[in-house]
Parts: C-alpha cells; sequence; structure tokens
C-alpha cells in the first residue's frame, strides 16, 4: 500500500484549485492512499438539502447511524470533503496538513 | 423520515385495485393521493420535479401505525407424529459462517418466554450447546469444548431422552484432515421434558420466541445447514459416519429434510413422508453442501452435493405489513410511472409503481420498457455504506441523503443483488414486498428515478407512449412487445431473464424497432421465481462488474436452474442484441460523442436531420455529457452485425472510468478511461429482419441530457429523429453488402490477432 509523503501533502491544495477531471497523476495518488480508510469511523458527508453538506462520520457496525463530526453547515461540497480529507491527513500522518489555510 | 410504504404489487394495470402498506412513526394519520410521475429529478441542473394528481383517487386521514419487519431465514416445522417420540435424536452437518456471532441457533423445539424445551446452538466461542428447559425456570445445559470451525463442515449428532433428560452431543469433522479434527462426544444430565414439548414447533437456524408479536424468532444463525436427519433415538458414533457418506445411509429415520430436491421451493419434503418443513425468509439454495468435490458445477447434475440451505440474520421475503389503504385505479388511467404520494404534515413519501397496459391492449405506437426487473435487482443498495471500495471507485468522499440514512439504520428491510450478507456471502434474491429504494424518486438520479428523464422527455416532446414492463414481456412473451412499432428502453437495462430475451430477439427479428437509449444494458442474466414472480435471483458468476462473486460451484440459480453471470458468458453477448455490449464504468464526469463519417451516410441521413455538430452531447446533467457512468462498445467478435453503423464515438473519459473485467483478461496499467485503448461508447445503428431496426446510445447518462436547453439540443433531435421514423410502419430495407462500418467488417483472423495482443491492428 502507498504510504503518504510530506511531498504529498504540498500536493493536496490542487484538489480545491482544479476540476477532478484535470488532477494530476501524483494527487490522483494521494487521494487515493487518503479513500482508503476503514469503513468503521469513515468520514462522509450528510446532504441536508440540495444546497448545504455536513461532515459525518460512519459507525462501527453495520447499519450503526451516521454521527455528525460538528456543527458546520457547507455550501459547497467540494468544501466539505476538503475538511475530510484533512482530517483522514491527520488520521494517517500524526500530524495537521501543513499551510491548508493557505490553500483555503 | 417517518412514512415510508410499498405497494402490493410491483405493477398494475388500470383498473386494478392498488393495494398500499404503510408504516409510520409517530404519525397518527395521514393523506394519500394518486399522482403521475412525469420526472422524478428535483435537481436544478435536470428538468425539475414533475407530477401529475389524479384526482379520482385520494384518500385523507388514513391512520397510521408502526408495521414491523422480521428479517433473518429458517426453516420451520409444525408438531407431527415424528415429534412425539420421548427419545429424539438428530444428525446432520453445520458449516457456520460466523461462529463467534454468539447465541446461534441450530435447531430447537424451544419457547423462549417459558424457558420450556430443547435449543441447540452454538455459543460466542463458537462451541456446540444444548440447552433443556422444563417451563419452570429450571435449565441444563451441555457444552462441548472445541470450537466449530469458521467455513469448515462438521458433521454434528445430538441426543436427548424425554424420561432420564439424557443429554448426548457428538461432532465429526467432514475433512478428517488438519490439527484438531477428531471427534468429540459428550452426554449430561438433563431434565425431563416427557409430555410438555407437544405444541412446540421445531425450528431450524432460529428458534421461537413464544411472542404473538414481533420478534416472533430470534437466535439467527449464520451459515448452512445440510439435510438433518431426525431419529426417533439418541445418535450413535455408526450414525455420524453412515450420515457422512449420505443421509439415506442412516439407518430407521423417523423424518429427514432433503435439502437436495426442489431448489426453487420453501417446503421441504419430509422423505420418511408426513412432517415437511417450511423455509421462511428465501435463505440461499442451490448451494454446495458437505459433499461438494468439484466434480460437478451444476446442482441438477449431482443433487447430492448440493444438500445444504444457506441461512443469514439478514435474508428477508416479505415484509409482511398489512394493508393501510388502497386506490380503485381508473379503467381509462394512462399506463405510465405513479406514485401514493403520502403526506403528514411537513413529511412526505412517494410509494412508487407502476402502471401497465392490460394484456392484449395498446394505445400507442411506442412502448417505453420499464427496467423493472433491474430495479427490484438494485433494491435495496447498500454498497456505499458497506463496500469500501466505493469511495476510490467514485473518486469523491460519499454524499447521503436522508433516505440514505434511513436505509442504513433500518437493515431490516433487506439487502439488494449488489450487497453481501453480513455473513460475507453475496445476496442471491430480492423481493419486491418491501419498501424499494431504487424506486425512489426526489432521490438519486439511478434505476427508476434516471428513466424519468426518458418519461419526461416523451412528455415534453409529444410524444405518445405505452408504459411496459421487463416482468410483462418476461410473462407474456413476444405479444407484450408486437404490438408496438418501436420500444424504448430505460437508461441502464441491466438484468435480463432468458424469456425477455427471447421475446426481444424475435421481436427484432419481426421487424420491430428497439431503441436501447442506456448503457450497461443486457449485462446480468436474470430469473424471476416461476411461481412467485414478486422474486428474482441472479449469480455472479465468472466474470462481470462484480460487488461479490459466486462460490465455487455456484453458478446455477435455484429457481430455474440457468446458469448465471454475464449475459456475454452465459449465453449471447448484448452486441449480438443491440449491437453494442459494456467496456467500462466510471462516476466523475461523463463525456461527449464525436460524430464519425458513417454519420453522413444515407442509411443514417434520417437520424441526423436537422444536427449539424460534429460534437454530440457535450452537456447533460449527470456528469455534463451525454457519454458516461457505464458505456458500451461495438464488438464484432462478440456479434455486432458487420453491416451496423458505428455513427458516433464517445472520447476523451476520465482516469475514475476502468475497463469492465471481461474486457481484458488480465490486468494492466492502460484499463482506465485515459489510457485504454478502448473505453469509448459507440452511438450505432443497424436495421434488422423485415424492415426492423436498432438504435443505440451505449450510455446511461444520455437521457439526462435529453432535456437541456429546453430540451432543445442535438442529443434530444437525434433521439427524436429516430423514435419518430422507428414509429413509421415504412420496412427499413435491408442494408446494401459492404455498407455497415469498415472495423465491423474485419476477417475473423484479423479479429483474432487483435484479441492477441489487444491493440486495434487496423488503428
Amino acid at each position: 500500500m502507498y504510504q503518504l509523503t510530506p511531498e504529498d501533502g504540498k500536493l493536496l491544495p490542487e484538489f480545491l484549485r482544479k476540476e477532478r477531471k484535470d488532477f494530476s497523476l501524483e494527487l490522483r495518488r494521494a487521494l487515493n492512499r487518503l479513500r482508503m480508510v476503514p469503513l468503521a469511523g469513515r468520514e462522509v458527508i450528510v446532504a441536508i438539502d440540495s444546497k448545504s453538506w455536513q461532515l459525518a462520520r460512519l459507525g462501527e457496525q453495520r447499519g450503526d447511524p451516521v454521527r455528525f463530526i460538528d456543527d458546520r453547515i457547507f455550501t459547497d461540497p467540494k468544501r466539505a470533503e476538503w475538511e475530510i480529507l484533512k482530517m483522514r491527513w491527520l488520521r494517517l500522518t500524526g500530524s495537521p496538513l501543513p499551510n491548508s489555510a493557505d490553500a483555503e | 423520515m417517518k412514512i415510508i410504504g410499498y405497494p402490493a404489487e410491483l405493477i398494475y394495470r388500470p383498473g386494478d385495485k392498488a393495494r398500499f402498506m404503510v408504516s409510520t412513526d409517530g404519525i397518527a394519520a395521514f393523506d394519500a393521493a394518486l399522482v403521475r410521475i412525469v420526472c422524478g429529478d428535483p435537481r436544478e441542473t435536470g428538468p425539475g420535479f414533475k407530477e401529475t394528481a389524479i384526482a379520482a383517487c385520494r384518500r385523507s386521514a388514513i391512520p397510521g401505525r408502526k408495521q414491523a419487519t422480521e428479517i433473518g431465514s429458517f426453516m420451520t416445522v409444525p408438531p407431527g407424529p415424528a415429534l412425539v417420540s420421548k427419545d429424539i435424536g438428530f444428525v446432520f452437518s453445520v458449516f457456520a459462517t460466523t461462529p463467534t456471532k454468539g447465541d446461534q441457533t441450530l435447531l430447537a423445539r424451544w419457547d423462549e418466554a417459558r424457558k420450556l424445551g430443547f435449543k441447540i446452538g452454538i455459543d460466542e466461542r463458537a462451541r456446540l450447546q444444548m440447552e433443556v428447559g422444563d417451563g419452570t425456570g429450571a435449565t441444563a445445559r451441555l457444552v462441548l469444548p472445541r470450537a466449530l470451525p469458521a467455513r469448515g463442515w462438521t458433521t454434528v449428532g445430538i441426543g436427548f431422552a424425554g424420561d432420564s433428560g439424557r443429554m448426548t452431543l457428538m461432532t465429526r469433522p467432514v475433512d478428517q484432515h488438519g490439527f484438531g479434527n477428531e471427534p468429540e462426544e459428550a452426554t449430561g444430565d438433563g431434565l425431563r421434558l416427557e409430555g410438555k414439548l407437544a405444541s412446540l414447533p421445531l425450528s431450524f437456524a432460529a428458534r421461537w420466541t413464544g411472542r404473538n408479536a414481533a420478534p416472533k424468532m430470534t437466535g439467527f444463525f449464520n451459515g448452512r445447514l445440510e439435510s438433518p436427519v431426525l431419529l426417533a433415538r439418541a445418535p450413535s458414533r455408526a450414525d455420524i459416519e453412515a450420515y457422512q457418506t449420505g443421509p439415506e445411509q442412516v439407518r430407521q429415520p423417523a423424518a429427514w429434510w432433503d435439502f437436495g430436491q426442489d431448489f426453487a421451493a420453501s417446503r421441504i419434503a419430509d422423505r420418511v413422508g408426513g412432517l415437511d418443513g417450511e423455509l421462511i425468509n428465501l435463505p440461499s439454495r442451490g448451494v454446495t453442501g458437505a459433499q461438494w468435490d468439484g466434480t460437478c458445477q451444476r446442482f441438477q447434475d449431482k443433487p447430492a452435493h448440493y444438500r445444504a440451505v444457506h441461512f443469514h440474520d439478514d435474508d428477508l421475503e416479505d415484509c409482511g405489513w398489512e394493508e393501510s389503504f388502497s386506490f380503485d385505479l381508473p379503467r381509462d388511467l394512462a399506463s405510465g410511472i405513479y406514485a401514493a404520494k403520502l403526506t403528514a404534515g411537513p413529511e412526505e413519501h412517494y410509494v412508487v409503481f407502476l402502471v401497465e397496459e392490460r394484456s392484449g391492449e395498446s394505445r400507442a405506437d411506442i412502448a417505453f420498457l420499464a427496467s423493472s426487473v433491474t430495479y427490484v435487482a438494485y433494491s435495496n443498495e447498500h454498497y456505499d455504506f458497506d463496500d469500501p471500495n466505493m469511495e476510490m471507485k467514485n473518486g469523491a468522499v460519499a454524499v447521503y441523503d436522508a433516505s440514505d440514512l434511513y436505509l442504513n439504520e433500518h437493515r431490516e428491510l433487506g439487502l439488494s443483488t449488489y450487497d453481501r450478507h453480513s455473513d460475507g456471502y453475496g445476496v442471491f434474491y430480492s423481493s419486491t414486498r418491501r419498501p424499494l429504494f431504487s424506486m425512489h424518486v426526489k432521490h438519486k438520479i439511478w434505476a427508476l428515478n434516471a428513466d424519468t428523464h426518458i418519461t419526461d422527455w416523451l412528455e415534453a416532446r409529444r410524444l405518445p407512449y405505452d408504459l411496459i414492463t421487463d416482468h410483462a414481456v418476461h410473462t407474456e412473451g413476444l405479444s407484450r412487445l408486437s404490438r408496438y412499432k418501436v420500444v424504448i428502453t430505460g437508461t441502464h437495462p441491466e438484468y435480463w431473464t432468458t424469456a425477455m430475451w427471447e421475446a426481444m430477439t424475435r421481436y427484432l427479428a419481426n421487424g420491430g424497432r428497439l431503441m436501447y437509449l442506456g448503457g450497461n444494458g443486457f449485462y446480468w442474466r436474470t430469473a424471476i421465481h416461476p411461481q412467485k414472480p414478486w422474486l428474482i435471483e441472479l449469480r455472479r458468476a465468472e466474470t462481470g462488474a462484480r460487488y461479490w462473486d459466486s462460490e465455487p460451484g455456484e453458478a446455477y440459480m435455484s429457481f430455474t436452474g440457468e446458469y448465471s453471470g454475464l449475459w456475454r458468458r452465459a449465453a449471447t453477448p448484448p452486441q449480438k442484441l443491440v449491437g453494442i455490449g459494456t467496456v467500462a464504468t466510471g462516476f466523475d464526469y461523463s463525456s461527449y460523442y464525436r460524430r464519425r463519417p458513417e454519420s453522413k451516410h444515407p442509411r443514417a441521413r434520417f437520424i441526423f436531420e436537422g444536427v449539424k455538430d460534429e460534437v454530440l452531447g457535450d452537456f447533460g446533467s449527470i456528469g455534463g455529457g451525454a457519454a458516461g457512468s457505464e458505456i458500451d462498445r461495438a464488438d464484432p467478435w462478440l456479434g455486432t452485425p458487420a453491416h451496423a453503423l458505428i455513427l458516433a464515438r464517445s472520447e476523451g473519459h476520465t482516469r475514475q472510468y476502468n475497463v469492465v473485467p471481461e474486457e481484458t483478461a488480465f490486468h494492466h496499467p492502460t484499463i482506465n478511461g485515459q489510457e485504454a485503448e478502448k473505453c469509448f461508447a459507440d452511438l450505432l445503428f443497424f436495421e434488422t429482419p423485415k424492415g426492423g431496426a436498432v438504435f443505440s446510445t451505449g450510455s446511461i447518462s444520455w437521457a439526462a441530457s435529453l432535456a437541456h436547453s429546453g430540451y432543445a439540443n442535438n442529443i434530444s433531435r437525434i433521439t427524436e429523429n429516430v423514435v419518430r421514423r422507428f414509429a413509421d410502419p415504412k420496412p427499413f430495407p435491408e442494408p446494401p453488402a459492404g455498407s455497415g462500418s469498415a472495423e465491423l467488417r474485419r476477417t475473423r483472423i484479423d479479429q483474432g490477432q487483435e484479441a492477441y495482443d489487444g491493440i486495434d491492428r487496423a488503428g
């Protein structure tokens, strides 16, 4: 399995800057790794309606309710996904994604 | 969601009494109105949600109540003469798939409320145990020390003496090799139950709670049981050894339930006679048993190798809710997609169903063929919650709506043929007798909801149509199709039975016209239960884009005995029927088609009347293009007719697209949409005998482009050109020899070379 490197952290802001179809191969590799987290406790997005989204987390077992992570409401689902990617970066590397504030 | 329901039948005809089962949560009463669904897509990027009220059918203040669903399969045997013996014994084989789940019942005559009877099961340490209770509160227990293996067959013997209360447990692994495979045996003193069990039924794989309300069963077992033999005595080691050569070898059986016959039936005959069992909630049949040795793949060939039933704690055949209300559908009601719209204050729910023209009747020249079998196959899919790879497949974090969250938490509504059971085994069956989430409107744009892009377009373009269904084509055959000049499929007609396939083949051979407005169509060979039309079955055999794959020896369907899996492998490739077949799937962006020189051919002139664009469908509400989600291409090797015209071909698909397994015999790095040589949708036209024709788009997202720019766009124009010409009775002439696309006219040797090295030599 691919191991994330500090270089991947520098690449990740490309997620915000580009359309998905234009992502570089290196970014895709990093995203694939960030998506390969266990189902139990995996971060997901809940559509509150057609214009607002919230961060949530799967339960430990099949059928467990999805729980909201916090109260933040996002008006752009891609921005919500970015928050999840940062959470997973922290989970997998043990450190916050560097310079994420600049990217935002 | 505080209100949910399902129709008693998926498909009604005008004039029928449509009955509805509804369950509410904290809602005392609700209203119901019949509406015709024109478009189920509420998004601003699509045509918008459209419904029309049918004034004749309204009900108000219908009492609401919560209705329970009992999930989990088992076999029950009513009390009978063979069960009155004071000494009783059982011999059978067990294959536990979640042995440490805890409190799993293998068999029982047990009243949970009174703690009366006996029950044999597997405890949380996977140990075989027996418990007896005399109804006074006293219980006794016997446990074998060694754990049963996971996914390994063990023959067990169980004995209980009614007058002395003596208990016997013994095991003998079927596989005599390996560590810890020695037989085990234990006896213990139990309780006297003589005369106390008369009214208690016998059950296998779960036990009765003794309640009159849900849950009536508990202690569900995950795994396989092989044909149990009932004795009027405690079993001996010789009985176990005899059983392992075949249940019929056990001497003096009082009853034995043969799981190796009548594979579609829920009734299990007692081969001794008089004590038949009944399988409840659709456990898996046609699965390998302890004797299966790989010498056969088909259960009919060696039924003794398939004497197993696989029980799951999440099997479901029928929610069994009581009727809440009904509508008398008007006799002159137009066929189409309808819903009972349920409202209670801010709560709203659409119970969607189909209304089909009566047999032998039609009102239009155009038929829209609703993919009713496919809708059932997708219900109720949980892959976005349960499959860890779906986020990678989608290339995006999962986004759930309220309907998704409800389904996740209400597992009692059952699984889809895309899911795995809680023990990891694939789901063979799906039932309409429960809320069907793949038929929900104002929900994700897939299955029925995506098909409303076609019904919406037909109505917007004032093209009168009748709705017909897969189920009626299956039952009525050619006569269901032959009344129509043109049949239009939905966006994803993926699941086809043999009878449906034969009907369509005959329709086209008799001058019928087919518009395949979808992708990944005609893909899986499916069965409808011969006596229970609310059930479908399929196996994910051999290859194909699968969310699980069939276990070895289990590619044949229990309902029909047919080989399942891809039509491409099971019988006829879709390329022979509609000219194209699945090549890739991907769910981020859709693309566009670029016209090819063949689009200017005189045979195709009518298709492009009024269309000057070279690029087609670079717009749409699914991924932004008309070519996407799941796409098909022509392939002469697989049967695309040599006279077919490839009118246009999509290009520029993304890396999220991947070529399906059956298109690449081994894996390599260039199977993604960006790099693969053949990852595109083909827009295809060809004539069939007696003046018929086929038009195929090869893309699920085609229909999501129809409404773009107020229906004034090249995809809409092309589709309308074809519908109107196909509805014209004037026969299509036989095409001149050699007038098909050049790449479809290669010699077989050329194709062989291509298949050998995977590279298109002709460029």
